[in-house]
């Protein structure tokens, strides 16, 4: 199964632009992460709060039935993707302007 | 008249009417005579409005003061019996979550949402800019010839109440010196020199007002980033010219001292009170010494005092200000040995024989207000505002007081509010006062330019530091002035109103974007002044140099006519009967003309 895993990580990040990819609890602990340990753990903290806030809008905006599926953060330099799904969130860091 | 009458005993009775004749009380026959001057009226004055009417209303929001804190962040959401620290906690930990099969079909269903917006980011660069050559263009539009002046943040005594506003006066304010870089900091010395504040200083002593001025980030407008704590208010602050660390300051009792900001807010050095100067420091400057440690100071007593910061208990040296007798006189400088007949005071007539300085006049000290120092201009050249709008340059080397001052001018009016050397032009300097800014020349006894009277005070006016035509001046009516010597000479070209109050002082930071203008109730308001004021142009240097020595030489040459005027009678007489010739010669001409007519018409 850690397999599978390795290959989702290693073939998310083989896409051009790409700078790492997080898979955290909704905790903000980071499970797995490409990234320096410091880092990950610093946007795991930051992104756990937002995805936190992001859901309970979605849910009480739709009186529950809906949940947040997908968040993307533009910036002048990077593009921070976040998936939530269950228990997890998979953060993925993008450079789309890398040529 | 009919009185009606009662008597007191029969208030009160039950009422008796009864029937009577009706009688005539009084007739007014028509009286014809008023009939005739009866008038009717014409027409009369009505006013009413046909357009709507219209109210102004201010509105502003409220001001809000915000505070960053720290937070001490640490790793947290791990479970109770984790140990983050423990890797091998951490790692087993993990482990675990990686075998649950949620976590990998979570993922799965993942991994094709990123995907596909990978791709789609790396496909399409949605956020695009377009138009980049059209913001250029923009931008270029912006830095168009327009002068503007465009107000950052405001700065507010902290000591005053926040509602009417109501701090002490910003007397003086000077930016810390941080190389090319705008400047972040700046200094504000606050102390009230009202009269009626003044009295009761004197009597409550400065027990129950607030000493401190206050060092400022100008990013952070709530709280000021340093106090500078005094036992006197402190009138003038000036950073050191090379340590910025060190802050030189004069106290409103004549004192000075010298604050470290790495040392606190507490002084670390103040002078001897009884050495010191006996009324309020007015302005102090740091002077280009071996050391680099001296400094001069003036104050309302009428003497300059130079210091070594480092032996604060007595100062190096010490002069006094008083009008040397050739100035008294009304001559500018000591040089001219010829007894002025005309202008010299009937006191000075008397001692034909001696020459002025041997007179010894009592002449009373001149207050002083503001002192300007550059080293460019000379190691040893002082220049001085006194309280009674004359400017003198003064030479420290000398030994007698009336060596020491080399020239007197009468600058301004009232009193001199403050003095520059322009920072690219040593040998001109700049001077406000009474209602107007005066600029100066060293060997020019009358100001080569000099602005119209304002409607009211000047307060202080300020050199820019990056372009050598413009200054700044501040008025008492709230407005700032900004002049550039390259387009006009004549007029200001910009004025605006920066405070509802009086402003006090004025000031450039070093790279020339900013001024910081101080009022009366103790705001201090940063601006921005445009581009057109803040980058120097090409050769800018020259023309502003050349429209300077234009004035300059203008001013002489009336000088120099104004002496020969008065120099001496012979002069007129012999123009007198060049004028005589002249007259004659055109009266033989016009002979010989009319005899041609008359010529002419004959032969027709």
């Amino acid at each position: 199964m850690s397999q599978e895993i390795d290959e989702i990580i290693k073939r998310i990040t083989s896409h051009r632009g790409v700078k790492g990819a997080i898979v955290m609890n909704s905790e903000g602990i980071p499970i797995r992460t490409t990234l320096e340990k410091d880092l990950a753990t610093h946007y795991a903290a930051l992104i756990s709060h937002l995805t936190h806030e992001g859901c309970k809008l979605v849910n009480s905006t739709s009186g529950g039935k809906d949940d947040l599926k997908f968040l993307r953060i533009r910036n002048n330099k990077h593009e921070i993707m976040v998936a939530p799904e269950g228990k997890y969130v998979l953060v993925v860091i993008q450079e789309p302007s890398v040529e | 008249m009919e009185v009606f009458t009662k008597k007191r005993r029969d208030f009160g009775a039950p009422v008796n009417f009864s029937y009577t004749e009706p009688y005539l009380i009084d007739s007014l026959a028509p009286n014809p005579e008023l009939h005739k001057l009866w008038v009717e009226r014409t027409h009369r004055d009505q006013q009413f409005q046909t357009s709507r009417e219209m109210s102004e209303h201010e509105v502003n929001t409220d001001r809000i003061e915000t505070i960053s804190r720290g937070i001490y962040h640490k790793e947290g959401g791990w479970p109770k019996e984790i140990d983050p620290t423990e890797s091998e906690h951490v790692t087993r930990y993990r482990k675990k979550i990686e075998r649950d099969r949620m976590y990998a079909a979570a993922l799965r269903t993942l991994q094709t949402t990123c995907e596909t917006i990978i791709k789609q980011n790396n496909a399409v660069e949605i956020n695009e800019k377009y138009f980049d050559s059209a913001e250029e263009s923009e931008v270029q539009s912006d830095e168009s010839d327009v002068p503007t002046l465009k107000s950052l943040t405001v700065l507010r005594d902290p000591n005053g109440s926040p509602e009417d506003h109501d701090g002490r006066w910003a007397r003086k304010v000077v930016w810390r010196h941080e190389g090319a870089q705008k400047s972040r900091k700046v200094a504000i010395s606050y102390c009230s020199l009202d009269f009626d504040k003044r009295l009761s200083v004197d009597i409550g002593g400065y027990g129950s007002h607030n000493c401190s001025s206050y060092i400022w980030d100008i990013t952070n407008p709530n709280f000021p980033e340093q106090e500078l704590s005094a036992t006197a208010p402190i009138t003038c602050l000036e950073y050191h010219t090379k340590d910025t660390n060190l802050m030189l300051g004069g106290w409103y009792n004549g004192m000075l001292s010298l604050w470290d900001t790495r040392k606190g807010h507490r002084p670390v050095d103040t002078t001897d009170i009884k050495m010191s100067h006996s009324d309020a420091v007015l302005d102090l400057k740091w002077i280009k010494s071996k050391s680099g440690m001296e400094c001069a100071s003036v104050g309302a007593d009428g003497r300059v005092l130079w210091w070594d910061v480092r032996k604060f208990s007595s100062p190096i040296d010490t002069m006094e200000v008083r009008l040397p007798a050739w100035a008294l006189a009304g001559r500018n400088r000591p040089g001219a040995k010829r007894s002025s007949r005309g202008s010299a005071r009937p006191g000075a007539r008397g001692a034909a024989g001696t020459t002025a300085a041997e007179e010894k006049p009592v002449a009373p000290l001149l207050g002083t207000m503001c002192i300007d120092y550059d080293s460019a201009a000379g190691l040893n050249k002082f220049t001085i505002g006194t309280e009674t709008g004359h400017i003198c340059l003064c030479n420290s080397k000398g030994r007698t007081p009336s060596e020491r001052i080399s020239a007197v001018f009468h600058g301004q009016h009232g009193a001199i509010s403050s003095l520059y050397r322009s920072p690219f032009y040593p040998k001109f300097f700049l001077t406000s006062g009474d209602w107007s800014v005066r600029l100066f020349h060293e060997e020019v006894g009358t100001p080569i330019l000099a602005s119209k009277y304002a409607e009211s005070r000047v307060v202080d006016c300020n050199w820019s530091p990056v372009r050598p035509g413009v200054f700044a001046s501040a008025q008492a009516n709230g407005y700032v002035d900004i002049w550039d010597l390259v387009r006009r000479t004549t007029h200001s070209v910009l004025s605006t109103k920066v405070s509802e109050h009086a402003l006090t002082c004025c000031s450039f930071d070093h790279s020339g974007n900013l001024l910081a203008v101080g009022d009366e109730k103790g705001g201090l308001t940063i601006c921005e002044v445009s581009k057109s004021l803040s980058n120097i142009g090409s050769n800018e240097k020259h023309a502003v140099q050349s429209v300077l020595d234009r004035e300059q030489k203008r001013e002489k040459n009336l000088e120099s006519r104004m002496k020969e005027s008065r120099l001496g009678k012979t002069t007129a007489k012999v123009e007198d009967s060049v004028v005589a010739d002249l007259a004659k010669e055109e009266e033989e001409v016009e002979r010989l003309f009319l005899e041609s007519i008359v010529g002419a018409h004959g032969s027709l």
